[in-house]
């Protein structure tokens, strides 16, 4: 029996090895991984969503592998995908630290990479932005203005009458926590120098992990700690941080009382707006990904030219959302429906850089109904 | 006299007295460091109803733990039963909640039982592989979920268990059924029995290998309802991928060093349910003293040690496991 079961085995693994042979060599489909901290949460769910759509639309094979932002995962990650087969990876770091390896692993392997929510600072990690620029794989990056969203949502709490904001990031040294982090202190800042006399404070963030009952937990321990705190930042996080936090908000009877801004937008948004669980919202940035997924499939079809001194960036707007009314267009055109059908999804990928560069910032509600008339 | 005072240094009564203590102990210096914004007996509930699921998942734990074998697919258990009993709770609701949490918690510890005890190879080993496993079926379970609200209890009507009384009356009557087993049942004689000498207790005739699948049973029952009180707190679970679930091991586990830690005082339940309020005090406290997260856990940490070391150091020259 035992014998039966070994031959088996050994066939088993020898045939999956052929069959992985075969896909490699026949190639006619390119395979784009994308390593994600997670397929499934709010925010990562909506990004496989749209990516899905246009690897659909593009006959493009992806490959998903979830690394949860641990450092060690994400850069297993790319050696997982480059191993995989696939011609091009599209990545959200954690740190990035970790994109020296990411890019290493692409370009040993001829893989092309993007990234997508994030952008190597070439002043605070210059050997890591001098690696991507160097390799011919690293084709570049998609990401948003965090500190310009930071100062937005922060004034947006200013100016409905908060002077004491409590923040709850979800994981310390997290990349984007950083810029959106610095963000908020300069729009206090801003605030605090327009107002001398009604200044306002924004206390220092504890760590809420990305699950729903985590962030609740802390959420609950950052308003224990700051009674006097009449707003809550949660910074991110991928949305369950915020559905915890909310659940703490509303479990101490404070709905409405504190004002809850965030990034990220959840499922339910429409409703948290109603009913005063949320103030603000910044978000609707799930459609990021789908062009750094451009600029690596225009890369592996050799129409974008990668370079060994420079790579392409495209900065992405964030969407502010900040009654019922906001989000039911908001839900219209990016909930219920995706803002790109199959069709401008096939035009885009005909786009230059500099036209997807463009295309990327007029994205917004209006520009969806623009073209949905 | 002194008779009375061994007698007392050894019973239930003194180590209830000293977890008290320890528990006085840390609320005072929290409370003297941060008089303002610790402490209050209206933040003492919110302490108490926070680490009441990881006592009831550190309850389930013990009953492995004593016996010296470890499960690293606690945390997987959780966000699988979670996940199950949200999705069906879309239909059922309360029902297909509380069942779809239970049953595949224990469906899991059947499982887990059954090949800890087939494959004869350590738990420990068996539990990583069964981590990952249970954590890509529940990508998968996640995925059926078409509600829009993947693993989220979004209906305000299914959400008894996220706060008093019923997350309390579900925590209390977990407690009361683990201490009614642990000392009513031949299950928590035969688990510390083996625990403290497997050899001397095969040789009793106690049915080791029998008793050790019951007791991965009971683990993943305690931990399906601490899926139930944990996916009610949260109101959601994320489904998770490689080995991110872990981290929920760990939390219920520190209750569980309590509760071996005071086993010799006959009261492991009792010492569960405060160590488990200590540790969530201290994080509260530290927060409250505006600690940034990392020093917290150094802090919880080394308190743990030192606690588990003060009460549970062998004697010089005894053999540690």
């Amino acid at each position: 029996m035992k014998k039966v079961v070994s031959v088996l085995t050994t066939l088993l693994l020898a045939g999956s090895l052929l069959f992985a042979g075969d896909k490699g060599k026949s190639g006619k489909k390119p395979l784009i991984g994308v390593s994600i901290w997670s397929s499934t949460d709010t925010l990562g769910s909506q990004c496989k969503r749209i990516i899905d759509a246009a690897a659909k639309a593009l006959d493009v094979n992806v490959m998903y592998v979830d690394q949860g932002h641990i450092s060690e995962q994400v850069t297993g990650s790319a050696e997982t995908l480059a191993a995989a087969g696939c011609d091009g990876i599209i990545i959200c770091n954690s740190a990035s630290a970790e994109m020296a390896s990411v890019i290493k692993t692409c370009t040993k392997n001829k893989v092309y990479c993007a990234q997508f929510f994030r952008i190597i600072d070439q002043k605070a990690n210059p050997i890591e932005y001098k690696f991507a620029c160097q390799s011919p794989y690293y084709v570049g990056a998609v990401h948003e203005n965090e500190i310009d969203n930071g100062k937005n949502l922060v004034s947006i709490l200013c100016n409905k009458g908060c002077r004491k904001i409590a923040l709850e990031g979800w994981e310390a040294g997290d990349a984007t926590f950083l810029l959106r982090w610095a963000g908020y202190k300069a729009g206090i800042e801003d605030w605090n120098k327009n107002h001398p006399s009604d200044k306002a404070v924004l206390f220092d963030p504890q760590y809420g992990g990305t699950t729903s009952d985590t962030g609740r937990a802390t959420a609950e321990a950052i308003i224990n700690s700051h009674a006097d705190a009449d707003a809550l930042i949660v910074a991110g996080g991928g949305g369950d941080t915020l559905v915890g936090a909310l659940a703490a908000i509303e479990a101490k009877g404070l709905k409405g009382k504190i004002k809850v801004v965030s990034t990220d937008f959840l499922a339910d948004l429409d409703k948290q707006l109603a009913t005063g669980g949320m103030a603000a919202e910044s978000g609707g940035h799930y459609c990021d990904p789908l062009f750094a997924f451009m600029l690596v499939y225009n890369a592996i079809k050799g129409n974008y030219k990668t370079s060994t001194n420079s790579f392409y960036e495209i900065t992405f707007p964030y969407l502010y959302v900040a009654s019922s009314a906001d989000y039911a267009a908001y839900a219209k055109y990016f909930v219920a429906d995706l803002p790109y059908n199959a069709d401008e999804l096939r035009a885009m990928a005909q786009l230059s850089e500099p036209e997807l560069a463009k295309k990327a910032a007029s994205l917004s509600i209006q520009d969806v109904q623009n073209r949905r008339k | 006299m002194s008779k009375l005072l061994r007698k007392f240094k050894t019973g239930r009564y003194f180590g209830i007295t000293v977890l008290v203590v320890m528990a006085v102990f840390f609320w005072g210096i929290f409370k003297i460091s941060s008089p303002d914004n610790f402490g209050s007996p209206k933040l003492m509930t919110d302490y108490l109803q926070t680490s009441i699921q990881y006592a009831v998942g550190g309850c389930g734990l013990y009953f492995i733990v004593v016996m010296g074998l470890f499960d690293f697919s606690i945390g997987a258990n959780i966000v699988l039963s979670s996940i199950v009993g949200v999705l069906l709770s879309r239909q059922f609701g309360y029902f297909g909640l509380i069942f779809g949490c239970l049953f595949c918690g224990t469906l899991i510890g059947c499982f887990n039982g059954a090949l800890y005890s087939k494959l004869r190879i350590p738990s420990m080993i068996v539990t990583v592989g069964l981590m990952l496993v249970l954590e890509s079926v529940a990508n998968y379970v996640v995925t059926l979920d078409t509600s829009g609200f993947p693993g989220k209890l979004t209906d305000s009507n299914i959400l008894a268990f996220n706060h008093a009384p019923w997350n309390y009356i579900v925590a209390v009557s977990t407690f009361l059924l683990m201490f009614f087993i642990l000392r009513f049942t031949k299950i928590g004689t035969y688990c510390n029995a083996i625990g403290s000498n497997e050899l001397v207790a095969k040789n009793m005739g106690i049915n080791i290998e029998k008793y050790k699948f019951i007791a991965f049973v009971l683990l993943h029952f305690f931990v399906g309802i601490m899926a139930l009180l944990t996916v009610s707190y949260g109101r959601g679970m994320l489904a998770v991928t490689g080995m991110e679930s872990m981290d929920r091991n760990f939390k219920p586990l520190m209750g569980t060093f309590f509760g071996i830690a005071f086993k010799k005082y006959g009261c492991p339940v009792t010492a569960i349910v405060i160590g488990e309020f200590i540790i969530t005090m201290i994080f509260n406290g530290l927060v409250a003293l505006n600690v940034p997260t990392t020093i917290n856990d150094f802090v919880t940490g080394a308190v743990l040690l030192i606690i588990v070391t003060l009460t549970n150091r062998g004697l010089k020259g005894s053999v540690v496991k």
